[in-house]
């Protein structure tokens, strides 16, 4: 994946011209924006596609990120949840709610959805960090301790992975979400893109 | 979608056509007239006589260390009152042999606003590829002493007390190999003497290189550090002799492995012991508690300044620390890259802290910058703390990719109303309206008259000296501090005062920003109040001085020496 949004955003224009009604297409044209930074306009895609469809689960899940973002506490939770509607399975939704509990100083509501989502995805690190937060939050430092040792240990093992002298690295885009690893639990693989530009 | 892309382009054409206006309007709104003078008045070089210019050294294999400084400082070289200023340049290096290594600069500050070269006879050109610099007396001989950092080779100059530095590195034991970035003075072992903390960045060599291509465009660019190999920093402890031991190994600073580039060194808890909070680039950052005995205990996660809200780590780069809502307790700042937006970290009282940034305006002012060198300060002697940043993209190709991000940015300046702090770049100057490469940035009242200037080091450009001229109807007092008994340059002490019955204090921090060291003074903004009803000196351990004075003058600059009052 060249995560080229940039390059992306051109095609999606070209898509839309053909066929502005093509499903799910400003939900994909939203997140390229986001990832370029172009946030406002991001928001005005995720919401145009859903007023088509009211349902979509990347327009809610990215559309409530934004909100969030922008301290619209109670419309990003709706957003949230109406994502999680559609996928209740989604560690991504269920992790962004997770942190927006954090960010609202709500650590037991927090807590009740980061502790499943580490049990099924040990390597999402992100996930550790917030639950040790949650934690550390509750008093709990023994637990905040052991999951400060697992994201030790995850970092480590992606340090590992770094790539090497001589190498040579293509471009791609930062600023993605925190994303659960793949099904298989096992810590995701070196990316390519690592080396993509500040 | 057809409606969004319409706006989108219609959105472009119209800031086009609006853009002369725009900037007409803030002209008008910057004041530049003599009515109504901007804060902020960009000294030209013809005036300051500062005609130094950093060689970037970029190559078109993009190697990392040219685009990540450089620094500088203000103090004061030869203890005449006048703040001089030192300015790090890209020497000789593994992958860079210029036939004439540019150099560092000192330039002499004349008392007049105008500046001298005496590098030469100072002796501290230098010719390393260095990154920033830091000034502290750490043989509490009287005169401040320079470590410079760098990539390969960082030095100790002892300041001779004769205008002249000598280079001490090697029998102090500060080689600090590799590549270190910023670099902080303090006494964590409240010992009386200087110790040094110094940020070391990746592991970096000819030989360790990779190259980051976009084969598109044909070009290289400058990685994201996120693919080389993080280090420990150094904490150097002052043994008392001359030299230095180290003393991170061992404890959560050596084991802490991380890409080190902004540090300032404050006391975060209120135990009479000085913490430190590093920025790290693309790992965690670190907030280091001193407990005391040699013990320091890393709590960057449990604390909240590790990671953003997400569970993210971010591009550190600058940091600084003050208590910027005057509640006793000593808040943090940290820069990142663009998208990841900077972090006001709002002490709790309890080694935690929150983010507070997006109720400030931070946020959305700071999304598409890159920040590294920055300032908390009372600009204005007004009274509250206020907050300088200096802004630009690591990578010259970043315009290529992004419609938004540019790698020259903009200065920005918030100052703080009613327990906000306010973006006022708008009425700040014309010189806010500019787009630069900026690094470093050092503040320094170079002119003497109570409001604290600053200096902005530009990669591969001059530097930007801006005259302060904010607050000139405010009332002020400067503090000189020199301890005897506790370090000379009183570094961790407390500083109480009364205004018409309003009490306010603050610490003496050190370091922050980003490769950069400052004005050792501190100057006390009294607003439109002509009298202190006293001041207070906790004069930092070993000492356990407490010194209250009254009767103080102001609008003025005074010495105070531990256990000998007013000089």
């Amino acid at each position: 994946m060249s995560r080229d949004y940039p390059a992306a955003l051109g095609e999606f224009e070209k898509a839309a011209s053909l066929n502005p009604s093509l499903p799910a297409l400003q939900a994909f044209y939203g997140k390229a924006l986001m990832a370029v930074g172009s946030r406002e306009e991001a928001a005005r895609a995720f919401r145009a596609e859903l007023r088509s469809d009211p349902h979509s689960y990347e327009a809610n899940l990215y559309l409530g990120v934004l909100e969030a973002e922008e301290r619209r506490h109670q419309e990003a939770l709706r957003h949230f949840r109406k994502a999680l509607a559609v996928r209740p399975e989604s560690i991504e939704a269920r992790y962004q709610l997770a942190t927006l509990h954090l960010t609202m100083e709500d650590s037991i509501e927090a807590l009740a959805i980061l502790e499943p989502i580490v049990a099924e995805a040990p390597a999402f690190v992100e996930a550790h960090i917030s639950l040790a937060t949650v934690y550390h939050r509750l008093g709990r430092r023994e637990d905040a301790r052991r999951h400060r040792s697992v994201v030790a240990e995850l970092n480590a093992k992606k340090q590992a992975q770094a790539p090497g002298a001589g190498d040579e690295l293509g471009p791609a885009y930062r600023g993605e979400l925190p994303k659960p690893p793949a099904p298989s639990q096992e810590p995701p693989q070196r990316d390519p893109s690592q080396g993509d530009r500040k | 979608m057809r409606s969004s892309l319409t706006f989108r382009k219609c959105g472009f054409a119209i800031s086009l056509l609006l853009s002369p206006g725009v900037g007409i309007s803030m002209h008008a709104q910057n004041g530049d007239d003599a009515k109504n003078p901007p804060i902020f008045k960009e000294i030209e070089a013809a005036q300051s006589g500062i005609v130094w210019v950093h060689d970037n050294a970029m190559s078109e294999d993009r190697y990392l260390p040219e685009t990540v400084g450089p620094g500088g400082a203000f103090f004061d070289y030869d203890g005449d009152g006048w703040m001089d200023i030192y300015l790090v340049n890209y020497g000789t290096s593994d992958f860079h042999k210029p036939e004439a290594p540019p150099q560092n600069a000192l330039y002499r500050n004349n008392g007049d606003g105008t500046f001298r070269d005496v590098t030469r006879e100072a002796g501290v050109g230098a010719g390393t590829f260095g990154m920033g610099a830091a000034a502290g007396d750490y043989d509490n001989d009287g005169d401040a002493d320079l470590y410079v950092t760098a990539y390969g080779r960082a030095i100790l100059y002892r300041n001779n007390g004769d205008k002249t530095f000598s280079n001490v590195t090697e029998e102090a034991g500060l080689t600090a190999p590799g590549w270190t970035t910023s670099a902080v003075w303090f006494d964590y072992d409240n010992d009386g003497l200087l110790d040094l903390f110094v940020c070391s960045f990746v592991e970096y060599g000819l030989n360790r290189h990779i190259f980051c291509g976009d084969n598109e465009l044909g070009r290289r660019y400058y990685c994201i550090p996120r693919v080389f190999k993080p280090t420990p920093s150094y904490l150097f402890r002052n043994k008392g002799d001359g030299s230095f031991e180290e003393k991170g190994n061992g404890t959560d600073i050596g084991r802490a492995l991380g890409k080190a580039l902004g540090v300032v060194a404050t006391d975060i808890n209120n135990d009479m012991l000085m913490d430190l909070f590093v920025a790290n680039d693309t790992v965690q950052n670190f907030l280091f508690v001193n407990r005391g005995n040699h013990s320091w205990e890393e709590i960057g996660l449990f604390s909240e300044v590790g990671y953003s809200a997400s569970g993210q780590a971010r591009s550190g780069m600058g940091v600084d620390a003050a208590d910027f809502d005057s509640d006793g307790w000593q808040d943090l700042f940290v820069a990142n890259v663009d998208q990841e937006m900077f972090s006001l970290y709002r002490n709790a009282g309890d080694e935690s802290f929150r983010d507070v940034a997006y109720a400030h305006g931070i946020t959305t002012a700071t999304r598409q910058l890159s920040g590294w060198g920055l300032k908390f300060l009372d600009f204005d002697n007004d009274g509250d703390i206020d907050l300088f940043l200096a802004n630009g993209h690591p990578d010259d190709m970043i315009e290529n990719y992004s419609t938004r991000v540019t790698y020259k940015m903009p200065l920005l300046y918030f100052e703080q109303q009613d327990g906000k702090l306010q973006n006022s770049s708008a009425k700040a100057g014309p010189v806010f309206e500019r787009k630069l490469p900026a690094r470093g940035l050092t503040v320094g009242d170079y002119q003497n008259d109570g409001r604290v200037d600053v200096l902005v080091i530009n990669n591969g450009e001059p530097p930007l000296l801006l005259s302060n001229n904010g607050g000139k109807e405010n009332h002020w007092l400067g503090l000189l501090l020199e301890g005897r008994t506790s370090n000379r340059d009183a570094v961790g002490a407390r500083i109480s005062w009364s205004v018409a019955g309003e009490q306010t204090s603050l610490l003496k921090s050190s370091g922050g920003s980003y490769l950069a060291s400052h004005d050792p003074r501190l100057v006390i903004g009294l607003g439109s109040r002509t009298k202190l009803d006293w001041l207070e000196i906790r004069w930092p351990p070993p000492s356990d001085k407490v010194e209250r004075f009254t009767d103080l003058p102001i609008d003025r600059y005074i010495r105070i020496v531990e256990g000998k009052g007013i000089q």
